[in-house]
């Protein structure tokens, strides 16, 4: 039964991609697949929003601790990863324009770009931040350990400080993790013009990591 | 079971990629394009230099005219900064300028979440003192830390503290900062010695900081610092200069190698106080800019927080105690 005529036999894979059954049309697939991913989005909000209030709850009672602990950390550190994750912000959201008009080289690259960000971004948190701090005592809690600390309330503000920044930095790498998969399954050809649920939905993810960064930053960088 | 394609690949519209034109049921989807991505990259990162410069310039400002502004005008002026940046992100990376105004609502309940969650923390925080004011004892500078403490009842801060005295109280780490203390007077007199003299006090100062470095102390300790180490460190320090045609400065820090080496480190050890050492060594860590402010401000206060601790626990306990014979 050949009646049907084909233009071409072989075709990409986003080409080939058929919306799921019970969607009437591929955009609304693409909107209920967007829609729930903000519904993600905003309980990963409300899981910041426990440790800002934690933030504002302890400045709030123990303000000499919060001005000596934020001038314990340097703001350049700070500052470079604002730059570094509003850069890969930048690198993302250009990926997904690249893939909407089948620009497949840029996308790669500019995906490569973010996920470079983001290892640049673990390197100095771990590299400037984390390991000298830790190794010095200044810990969280129990394991608190700095001596020349001032303000008895000290610990509680590192407790807050680690407890911020390594959820963040959790979503960093695991933001990294989908976007080499999308990497991996852009170059397989899986996303194209008419399909690329998948590498918006990611590009929103890393989107937060930053917004969340864009105010983790002031809080305990700069506000003092 | 079959279901229609949302349209015919073979007739790919650009403008239209998700060939709603076929069903006319939604609005297409818009294509951020990259000069927009490209403007909100580069306000958001004037933004970020913004606000370093604005909490850089409520610093200098204290310290030029002498004035303590404020606390809100930084907190205010950082966090607008913030929530300006983040509509940005959101408006345009994120996409929600031309998205389906379901999820700009779908944010806007959760910030509205997250508001109750704050306002509710602050009402009970802020009313507080006015609900229970026969809680509100004497007040002390930075809290009293009383829950904050350790197993032996110690507040944690004081236990640190106790715990770093004894370790530079064992042999090894008490004759690197014996070594360190001398190497420092060597630098205070070659100092007076005119330019030469400057430089080699400046390479002595360097090896005082090593020594006194809180990291090297902590993590390396006994594995740094001897006397005789030492020694070979500021020879070594004195060929370096004498190769870069340093010759005065090289002669001094040789005369100080061996003057170290002909000390005896025991008969120095008598005068050694470990309270001493502990100032010195928090001056070291804390250096830089904040060191001169904190010392000021803090000694004083610090005495005062730490002979408050015991007083103060009685007090909270007394207050604890009302509260259980409330309920």
């Amino acid at each position: 039964m050949s009646t049907i005529p084909t233009q071409s036999p072989i075709k990409a894979l986003w080409q080939r991609y058929v919306h799921a059954g019970h969607f009437r049309t591929a955009a609304e697939e693409f909107d209920a697949c967007k829609f729930g991913f903000w519904l993600f989005l905003s309980t990963e909000v409300l899981l910041f929003g426990g440790i800002f209030c934690a933030y504002f709850i302890f400045r709030t009672l123990y303000p000499g601790a919060w001005r000596e602990g934020s001038h314990l950390l340097d703001w350049r550190f700070g500052g470079m990863n604002t730059a570094i994750l509003l850069i890969s912000s930048y690198t993302m959201a250009a990926s997904i324009y690249c893939v909407q008009k089948a620009q497949f080289t840029r996308a790669k690259i500019n995906l490569i770009i973010t996920l470079l960000c983001g290892a640049a971004f673990i390197y100095i948190k771990l590299a400037f931040e984390y390991i000298p701090k830790w190794s010095v005592g200044k810990r969280p809690g129990s394991m608190f350990d700095y001596p020349f600390a001032n303000d008895p309330h000290l610990p509680l503000w590192w407790s807050v400080y680690y407890c911020g920044t390594s959820i963040h930095a959790a979503h960093v790498i695991i933001g990294m993790i989908l976007i080499a998969r999308v990497l991996y399954r852009t170059h397989k050809g899986c996303y194209g013009p008419t399909h690329y649920t998948m590498v918006e939905v990611t590009g929103l993810y890393w989107h937060l990591v930053d917004l969340i960064w864009i105010f983790l930053f002031p809080l305990l960088y700069l506000i003092h | 079971m079959s279901h229609a394609p949302a349209h015919t690949p073979e007739v790919f519209d650009e403008t239209d990629p998700h060939g709603q034109h076929l069903h006319g049921q939604h609005e297409s989807h818009v294509i951020v394009g990259p000069f927009t991505l490209r403007t909100v990259l580069i306000v958001l990162l004037m933004l970020t230099a913004l606000t370093v410069g604005f909490a850089q310039a409520e610093i200098a400002i204290q310290n030029w005219l002498g004035i303590e502004l404020p606390w809100w005008i930084n907190v205010v002026g950082a966090m607008s900064i913030a929530v300006v940046k983040s509509l940005l992100v959101m408006a345009f990376f994120m996409q929600l300028k031309y998205d389906n105004p379901i999820n700009t609502v779908l944010m806007l309940f959760c910030f509205f979440a997250l508001g109750l969650f704050l306002m509710f923390s602050g009402l009970d925080l802020f009313s507080r003192g006015l609900v229970y004011d026969f809680k509100a004892g004497p007040v002390i500078a930075g809290g009293t830390g009383s829950k904050v403490v350790t197993a032996d009842g110690k507040p944690m801060v004081v236990a640190a503290a106790d715990r770093f005295k004894q370790k530079i109280g064992n042999p090894e780490i008490k004759e690197a900062l014996l070594v360190a203390d001398a190497v420092e007077e060597f630098a205070e007199e070659a100092a007076k010695k005119g330019e030469a003299g400057e430089q080699a006090a400046k390479a002595l100062e360097e090896h005082v900081m090593h020594l006194r470095d809180l990291h090297t102390i902590m993590v390396h300790a006994p594995a740094l610092g001897q006397q005789g180490r030492s020694v070979k460190e500021l020879e070594a320090m004195a060929a370096a200069y004498r190769g870069k045609g340093k010759a005065a400065a090289a002669d001094i820090l040789a005369e100080s190698a061996k003057a170290l080496g002909a000390m005896k480190m025991a008969e120095r050890g008598a005068s050694y106080s470990i309270e001493q050492e502990f100032k010195k060594l928090g001056e070291a860590a804390h250096g830089g800019h904040h060191a001169a402010a904190h010392t000021a401000s803090n000694t004083a206060d610090k005495s005062r927080a730490r002979t408050g601790v015991s007083g103060a626990l009685d007090t909270e306990g007394a207050a604890a105690a009302t509260k259980h014979e409330g309920h």
